[in-house]
């Protein structure tokens, strides 16, 4: 049996090497992507471009300005000295903020029944990046207000009443810490998946699943030999990028890296259930392929790279909870990040246990009527 | 010549139409994308919850408490004991921050010699640690303001010379409300019609693994006439999808439309040429279906959501990855669509974008028709 196995496996591989392309691609493209998307996106939002129109100039307004400079979210760039350049900036997208300081700013700010105003113009078209914006701006305003406040009255300075913060699991509240790892599961099950959806649609189209059939391999050898090529490669790809994401982009890992290595494979066998089940269900490599695809951005979603999936509306983490990778990703961040074990996440593995056995099962009653038995 | 591209043209309408798994995934699959992940994705955090631990339990402790919850946005699930409690609760991915008030608060803070509190942030899911950080901070200041306003008053200083000595006037252009729907529904247009691109790609390559490629070949067919036709079914159903999507997300995500239709379609043209030209240029090079449509992947789906700039300002990118990113036609897209539905700009702010569209089109178009040979290996 494992002789048949072993037979059917080197098949695959002698068709791969026909594809050179595709090898290429599928061992080295997640790779590459990770590196391009970590560099891309794993800083924080900052320097924001941000103009400044100080109409008071006065050592009070100045240091308003600078304050606001200081502030790493903001890049302050020259903005002239026209309000209305500020209106084709904001449209073309050059400028994300607009601050404008009115006259007597500093007059107001000392006379006992004025309140100076200060106007703010976000440019709301990045809703990401304005969101950030608003939330440093706020922060800063608030800052320098509430300086004013302990200043006129009795109070000592904001320094010594400020709380002190401390930022688990990540210090630095790098958000590459989050994102990447996000990445490199997404991308571990994507390939995964890729791989097993087409072991037997290919065959299927191209004519050649009969032949499989009338060989003496059982269904089992069959399904045997499709899978574990899949998830040779699905493995290979998740060691590079775990090293990728260790090594090169300085992603902690505090926990156990041998449970880590141990839930990946488990995770994979998983993922490659329903990479079969799509196999099989679909009439053409095109089906396959576009089902993966379109599984793809569900699944993206549920990752949590964009939105975490606690502020998604209530029905959508219902549906969260049967994708693995939901699952998934829960037990890596918890692993590398937090460093902690089985004894909290345990319940997210039994998740993926049972998707895994039910999925299984599907698959198998698929096979037995996609292949006859 | 328009007849014989007319005539590919409809061949592969009828491909897509005789597959039922086909036609629904060419024709309606981006908009049930559309929906569902616009549902998903365009939230905003709302609300995270918190902890406090309370070792100081006066009635100055309480009323800071009551400053914190005070609003919607951060909820106090309960008290806790210790602070083993609390690094079980973050462990387990139940609260993102803890509050931590030490004994002899209310005497510091009335003594105005310190402020014993900790922050305590869960950085393993930055985007609501960081969110649950700015508004404890925001209600701190808020609490300290007043704390020193009833100082001031107390020793007969007037608190309206105090109270809120800055007037913040905020205005956001665009989306005035700052929803995340309204930026990302169409930049996920955008992303999502990424998909004909993909289907395109896997046709082709498809037709080389089969061998009816070269049936198409001994056709009086010229190279351009075979690659046009390919290509305009698909350019034609993702023109569709466009403007079905414009009314998905004005009926269902109230986002408005503030451009020019018709400066839309152009737009949308000269896009899908850009993106379709890239397709086939990949389907010339790849051997199989599997190798064809894992490179699409690489080039549509992946840097679609990671650096189109959907999620991630392309503004906050180091110099190197904007360059990159903005080689994407997907990028250039998002611009565009977000400049046409936001702004309600036209081309005097888009014509950038849309250039980039069409040198796109045309330099990958050109080289796929140089390289595509009409001859059998």
């Amino acid at each position: 049996m494992f002789q048949r196995i072993g037979s059917l496996i080197v098949k695959e591989f002698i068709q791969l090497r026909r594809d050179l392309l595709f090898v290429i691609l599928i061992l080295l493209g997640p790779a590459s992507e990770l590196t391009a998307v970590a560099y891309a996106t794993g800083t924080e939002i900052r320097n924001l471009p941000t103009a400044i129109y100080d109409y008071d100039r006065s050592p009070e307004s100045r240091e308003l300005a600078q304050m606001i400079a200081n502030v790493e979210t903001f890049n302050v760039i020259d903005g002239g000295t026209d309000l209305h350049d500020a209106t084709e900036m904001l449209d073309r997208g050059e400028v994300y903020m607009v601050i404008v300081i009115p006259p007597r700013f500093s007059d107001g700010l000392h006379a006992p029944t004025t309140r100076p105003q200060v106007q703010v113009i976000l440019n709301g078209a990045e809703s990401a990046a304005a969101g950030k914006a608003l939330e440093a701006i706020e922060g800063t305003i608030n800052r320098y207000s509430t300086d004013i406040v302990l200043e006129l009255s009795a109070f000592p300075s904001l320094e010594s009443l400020e709380p002190s913060a401390r930022v688990w699991f990540n210090e630095e509240l790098r958000q590459a810490n989050y994102t990447i790892p996000s990445e490199l599961g997404f991308m571990l099950y994507v390939v995964a998946l890729w791989v097993a959806a087409l072991g037997f649609s290919r065959e299927r189209e191209l004519g050649t699943l009969e032949q499989l059939l009338v060989s003496p391999l059982s269904r089992f050898e069959l399904i045997m030999g499709k899978s574990i090529p899949a998830v040779i490669i699905g493995y290979f790809n998740f060691l590079l990028m775990l090293a990728m994401t260790v090594f090169l982009f300085k992603v902690p890992m505090r926990g156990s890296l041998p449970l880590l290595l141990v839930l990946a494979f488990f995770y994979i066998l998983v993922e490659l259930q329903r990479g079969l089940l799509i196999s099989l269900l679909s009439e053409t490599q095109q089906q396959a392929l576009l089902t993966v695809f379109m599984l793809a951005f569900v699944d993206m979603t549920f990752s949590g790279y964009a939105v975490p999936v606690e502020s998604m509306p209530l029905i959508f983490q219902k549906i969260a909870f049967i994708f693995p990778i939901r699952h998934w990703m829960i037990i890596m961040r918890g692993i590398m990040l937090k460093g902690v074990g089985l004894e909290v996440f345990w319940p997210h593995v039994v998740v993926i246990g049972v998707l895994g056995i039910v999925l299984t099962g599907v698959t198998l009653l698929a096979f037995r009527r996609a292949l006859g038995d | 010549m328009i007849r014989r591209t007319w005539a590919v043209t409809k061949k592969e309408f009828l491909h897509i139409v005789r597959s039922p798994g086909m036609l629904f995934l060419v024709t309606a699959s981006p908009l049930v994308m559309l929906i569902l992940m616009a549902y998903a994705l365009a939230v905003d955090i709302k609300s995270v919850p918190i902890v406090v631990l309370d070792q100081d339990l006066t009635p100055l402790s309480r009323s800071y408490i009551r400053q914190i919850v005070s609003g919607p946005d951060l909820v106090l699930m309960r008290y806790v004991g210790s602070l083993s409690e609390i690094n079980d609760l973050l462990e387990r991915d139940i609260i993102r921050a803890a509050i931590v008030i030490s004994p002899g608060f209310e005497e510091q803070v009335r003594a105005l010699s310190g402020f014993p509190v900790q922050i305590i942030v869960d950085g393993s899911e930055p985007k609501a640690g960081g969110f649950a950080f700015q508004h404890i901070l925001g209600h701190t200041y808020n609490f300290l303001e007043r704390q020193a306003l009833q100082a001031a008053t107390a020793q007969g200083i007037s608190p309206t010379l105090l109270e809120a000595p800055l007037d913040l006037r905020l205005r956001v252009w665009y989306n005035p409300d700052l929803k995340a729907v309204q930026d990302i529904v169409p930049a996920l247009i955008a992303v999502i019609l990424g998909l004909p691109a993909i289907s395109m790609s896997a046709a082709l390559a498809r037709e080389k693994e089969h061998g009816s490629m070269e049936m198409l070949m001994a056709t009086p067919l010229g190279k351009f006439e075979l690659l046009a036709g390919k290509i305009l079914p698909y350019v034609i159903t993702g023109v569709a999808d466009v403007f079905l999507s414009l009314i998905v997300a004005r009926v269902l995500f109230g986002v408005r439309f503030r451009g020019n239709l018709l400066l839309l379609l152009v737009l949308s043209v000269d896009y899908f040429v850009a993106s379709l030209a890239i397709a086939l240029l990949i389907a010339i090079y790849a051997r199989t279906q599997r190798a064809a449509t894992v490179f699409a992947l690489l080039v549509f789906l992946f840097p679609g959501f990671f650096l189109s700039g959907i999620f991630f300002p392309l503004i906050a990118m180091p110099p190197e990855a904007r360059m990159e990113a903005s080689m994407l036609p997907v990028t250039q897209f998002v611009a565009i669509l977000r400049g046409l539905f936001l702004k309600g700009v036209g081309l005097e702010v888009l014509w950038g974008n849309a250039l980039t569209l069409l040198v796109m089109g045309l330099l990958f178009g050109t080289f796929a028709v140089l390289r595509f040979r009409k001859k059998l290996a």
